[in-house]
């Protein structure tokens, strides 16, 4: 059954993606994000055995979610790339015959979608804990967090691929470090420094944050740190041996 | 690709880590067969081997595999099917699984993956173990997932690092066997290896690779030309060793004696007259010879000589 031409990078990142998607629910991995999906909805419970949801609930519900960036995609995205990339999979992977970007696009394909339906279901479930009769249109503002929260695992998604090129063995943790130690603190100044901060331009998305800014400006932010983080990626696995 | 193109083609390729050297100069035509990769370990053969498997460009020289540099040629990666010395990856997959995303990745159409793959399980003898996850697999079966994974897109270029190691003798014996019908099919197999007589039982084609330089290249007999400068050995097992270890002592040729259990083994600069003597003393004597062998017939006593181990004259 001899290989009749080398894939496409199409063919290839599907192939990767269909791999990635077989293996997940084999994995340690997938398990352990699901169970820290729950938390919000473990959070929402706990708020409202204190008193009746207010105004601010989902707000905070929400802010306590998204801490969840720090963890799910980092976990998933890093981890699956920066497998990848260590020698044993390279050794593998990169004698065939493939574009090597179809490697980090592949892996995305599957693990972004895989980490928002995580996130995106424990926070559905939060919402129809906390929701608070006050809300005016709750479809929109649950709809407006989800979209919020799928542009933050794209962006999440991109850093860690970035990190996993950078350092494939301890990419998971450094992508971790990353959204911990430098994003989370430039979300929370009060200068233009917390443009770069992909938890404040979700936030902003979401419409939760509560100084709030333009939408546009937070979704121009977010594509710009996509994209100088996919650039890192790029440059950095053609150069890989 | 004309006839005359060599399959593999190296031009004084070197390869740096870094600061660290992988392989210097190495200048390397491989035209088909069984070819043995032979250094100890950290020689350099891994990184050769990744060279030639597109895995790693060649910091100087040229290296060229079907007539193109495989670092930046898919179409030549598609022809060559490489079984590292890592493990298998993604070992949460069954074996069939885990063979048939490779041969997808290697270019066989996705229809025609599940059937690439189990005619791959069958001819490394994993058939029965193909829908078992490859975590829970010896080292044995591993190396022989690991077999199944180079050979499923049918290429015509087979890269085996190490694929013997950690395997029991009855599986490396099979493994051997199945290695010998590849190239006995036509595939060109380049094999590498640290234990001399795992090469030597597939080919008497050798590279020998030491500190990342080729020492030596061609068939054994030829790389023993090339040692003639060194004495030859000479080992008699015979019940009086000492006795016939006298009788040799003081002649001209011998340069050493020493003693193994029940045989003592000669280190001569002209062996035909050795062998007469030792005739003359065996019958002189009346020793009692059960075996005369020349270890410097077997790859071992070659690789000593050239990387100036223990036995260099």
């Amino acid at each position: 059954m001899p290989a009749d031409r080398p894939l496409t990078g199409r063919e290839a990142t599907l192939a990767i993606a269909r791999i990635a998607v077989t293996r997940a629910p084999r994995s340690w991995a997938l398990w352990v994000v699901l169970a820290l999906a729950s938390l919000p909805v473990a959070y929402a419970r706990l708020i409202l055995g204190s008193g009746p949801p207010g105004a601010g609930l989902w707000r905070d519900v929400f802010s306590f979610g998204l801490r969840l960036l720090w963890v799910v995609p980092t976990t998933m995205v890093a981890g699956a790339i920066g497998d990848e990339l260590t020698d044993r999979h390279r050794s593998y992977l990169w004698s065939r015959p493939l574009p090597r970007w179809s490697i980090l696009t592949g892996k995305l394909l599957a693990s972004a979608p895989l980490a928002f339906a995580v996130l995106a279901g424990g926070l559905a479930a939060a919402f129809a804990l906390a929701r608070s009769p006050a809300l005016e249109d709750p479809g929109l503002v649950l709809a407006r967090s989800l979209g919020a929260i799928a542009l933050g695992v794209i962006a999440v998604g991109a850093v860690a691929t970035a990190m996993a090129t950078l350092q494939p063995r301890f990419a998971t943790a450094l992508a971790i470090g990353y959204m911990g130690f430098v994003d989370f603190p430039l979300g929370e100044m009060p200068a233009a420094l917390r443009q770069l901060s992909i938890q404040y331009q979700v936030r902003q998305v979401a419409a939760v944050d509560q100084y709030p800014g333009s939408t546009v400006t937070a979704l121009i932010a977010l594509a710009v740190i996509t994209a100088v983080a996919a650039a890192v990626a790029l440059a950095r696995v053609r150069r890989f041996e | 690709m004309s006839e005359a193109t060599p399959i593999i083609r190296a031009e004084r390729c070197s390869k740096w880590y870094g600061h660290i050297l992988g392989v210097s100069d190495v200048s390397w035509t491989c035209r088909g067969g069984i070819v043995g990769l032979l250094g100890p370990n950290g020689a350099g053969k891994s990184t050769l081997m990744k060279m030639v498997a597109g895995l790693l460009a060649p910091s100087r020289g040229q290296l060229e595999v079907f007539g193109a540099p495989p670092f930046t040629s898919a179409d030549v990666r598609r022809r060559v099917g490489y079984s590292p010395e890592h493990p298998p990856p993604w070992d949460e997959l069954t074996a069939q699984e885990l063979v048939a995303a490779m041969a997808r990745l290697a270019g066989v159409p996705a229809p025609r993956c599940a059937k690439a793959a189990a005619d791959a399980l069958e001819a490394v003898g994993l058939s029965a173990a193909a829908h078992r996850r490859v975590r829970g697999f010896s080292q044995g079966m591993r190396q022989r997932t690991k077999l199944a994974t180079a050979i499923a897109h049918e290429p015509d270029l087979l890269l085996l690092d190490e694929p013997l190691t950690g395997v029991d003798p009855v599986a490396r014996a099979d493994i051997l066997e199945r290695i010998r019908g590849l190239a006995a099919a036509g595939k060109t197999v380049v094999v590498s290896s640290h234990v001399l007589y795992e090469i030597e039982s597939l080919t008497t084609d050798i590279l020998v690779v030491y500190r990342g330089q080729v020492l030596a290249e061609g068939n054994v007999y030829e790389i023993r030309r090339l040692i003639d400068r060194h004495p030859h050995r000479i080992r008699v097992e015979c019940d009086r060793p000492r006795e016939l270890a006298r009788v040799l002592t003081g002649a001209e040729h011998v340069v050493q004696l020493h003693f193994e259990r029940g045989a003592v083994v000669v280190e001569t600069r002209d062996p035909d007259r050795c062998y007469d003597e030792i005739n003359a003393a065996v019958i002189d004597a009346s020793v009692d010879v059960r075996a005369l062998t020349s270890p410097d017939n077997n790859l071992g006593a070659v690789f000593e000589y050239l990387t100036g181990g223990p036995r260099a004259g």
